[in-house]
């Protein structure tokens, strides 16, 4: 009797009372040893009762999709709420930054120009092997990336600063340095475009420019030069003067002025 | 703009199974629930199978013939859920007391009166459901259309079968398939080994 394997169509035979007496008998005698069989055709009896209640299945089906739509809408809020608060943290740092970038150009820390120079004495020329061993500062001061501060009172720019009225044109070096151009004392609309050139045989270490605005504050250094000129764009300043220090090895070549008118618009 | 129901239009709304009542009572009534869970270690999903249960419960209700409401139906409602979700705590404890199979009480001490709040059937529905929705499209129309009685030459037609047998042999083929998924769900694993009738 036992060679009668029962196969899983039985299960839903004995449901449905499809079984004849013998299959019955058979059946029934493996379900008294068999839990997990017994456990089948109850699982399999209540699949039925639910199958048969076909409008739960349909209530069911349609609270799933309420809830799955509304998790979808609050998951949306979510990550909208997420990507707001970025941007907010986002625009408060950029405020943050420009205003403080803003004190520091209108302040710079004098400590930073002096750090500024002492790194680059120490990146200095190396004496053994000559000028091609000089290294690019590998940073430079916020100054020379950033767009010198447009200062508003413009009559105030131009007032020229005593002390270095008197140094302008004079050569404080031994060192016979001849500077091709511009003029010690130049004057140009805003935005023009000022060529220092000078005789590449008059010097012997790369040089670098600084420029000053009419209260001594440093507001572009140039990074080393290695060429006999340079192009210092204007684009960036506000009107007034400015002094300008052509320098080597830590000492001023020369020094000139640079008066930027404004642009006369018709 | 959101549409306001009264209770009338909603108990009336379920009994026909209107998903923008049912949308209604979900955002009605989700956040009631979910502080009720949240205060009672539950957490989201189990509001959502809370919330499930008792829709199922209230369209239950709603059908009977003997159903009158007698107080609001937000009250009525939460109280349904109130009652789910401690026979759910109480069913959780059961379990893990029955680990001991040698003195296990009797299930009917902890059943409550209100014989619409089957907790277990509910729970069951919802289990089959899910597992329901994991199989193929046809093996679930199949086995539905054959529940209802449908004749296998009318299903055959219906799903474009070639023929009766092929209806029944994919019957057995879509159930077989169902209740090994079922009962290899790691949470349908409290009805196996049943010893009841």
């Amino acid at each position: 009797m036992m060679e009668t394997e029962i196969t899983c169509d039985w299960i839903d035979r004995y449901n449905e009372d499809e079984l004849d007496e013998f299959e019955k008998a058979v059946f029934q005698k493996q379900m008294l040893v068999n839990p997990l069989l017994r456990s089948e055709v109850y699982i399999d009896a209540s699949l039925n009762r639910f199958l048969l209640d076909g409008e739960i299945i349909d209530l069911i089906g349609k609270v799933h999709s309420v809830s799955h739509r509304n998790a979808g809408d609050r998951g949306r809020m979510t990550y909208l709420l997420i990507a707001a608060s970025v941007l907010c943290l986002v625009m408060i740092g950029g405020l943050f930054y420009l205003l403080t970038s803003g004190s520091y150009e209108r302040n710079p820390p004098a400590i930073q120009i002096e750090s500024h120079l002492s790194r680059r004495k120490a990146d200095g020329p190396d004496k053994s092997t000559g000028l091609e061993k000089f290294r690019k500062p590998e940073t430079y001061t916020a100054m020379s990336r950033q767009k010198p501060r447009h200062l508003s009172l413009a009559a105030k720019n131009f007032q020229p600063m005593e002390e270095f009225e008197l140094l302008v044109g004079s050569v404080t070096r031994s060192n016979p340095f001849k500077l091709i151009s511009p003029k010690v004392n130049i004057s140009i609309t805003a935005g023009a475009e000022v060529l220092f050139s000078w005789q590449c045989c008059t010097v012997a270490e790369p040089i670098y420019l600084t420029i000053l605005n009419n209260r001594g504050i440093p507001v572009l250094e140039t990074p080393f030069v290695y060429s006999c000129y340079y192009r210092l764009n204007t684009k960036w300043f506000s009107e007034g003067v400015y002094y300008w220090k052509i320098m080597s090895d830590e000492e001023m070549l020369l020094m000139g002025k640079l008066t930027i008118l404004p642009c006369i618009k018709n | 703009m959101i549409h306001h129901y009264t209770d009338k239009e909603l108990i009336e709304g379920l009994r026909h199974r209107n998903r923008s009542c049912i949308n209604y009572l979900y955002q009605e009534y989700i956040p009631v629930i979910r502080h009720h869970l949240t205060n009672n270690s539950g957490n989201q999903q189990d509001v959502e199978d809370l919330f499930q249960d008792a829709i199922v419960v209230l369209y239950t209700r709603s059908i009977s013939q003997s159903f009158v409401l007698q107080c609001s139906l937000k009250t009525f409602f939460i109280s349904i859920c109130k009652n789910l979700w401690l026979q759910r705590l109480e069913s959780k404890c059961r379990l893990l007391y029955q680990a001991d199979y040698e003195v296990h009480e009797s299930k009917s001490e902890y059943l409550l009166d209100d014989q619409w709040l089957d907790y277990d059937s509910l729970e069951q529905q919802r289990l089959f459901y899910k597992n329901l929705m994991l199989l193929p499209n046809v093996c679930r129309r199949l086995l539905q259309l054959y529940c209802l009685k449908i004749s296998c030459k009318e299903i055959a037609r219906m799903l474009k079968f070639k023929s009766e047998d092929y209806v029944k042999t994919r019957k057995y083929y879509c159930k077989n398939l169902l209740r090994k998924k079922i009962m290899n769900d790691p949470e349908c694993q409290q009805y196996l080994y049943y010893d009841g009738n």
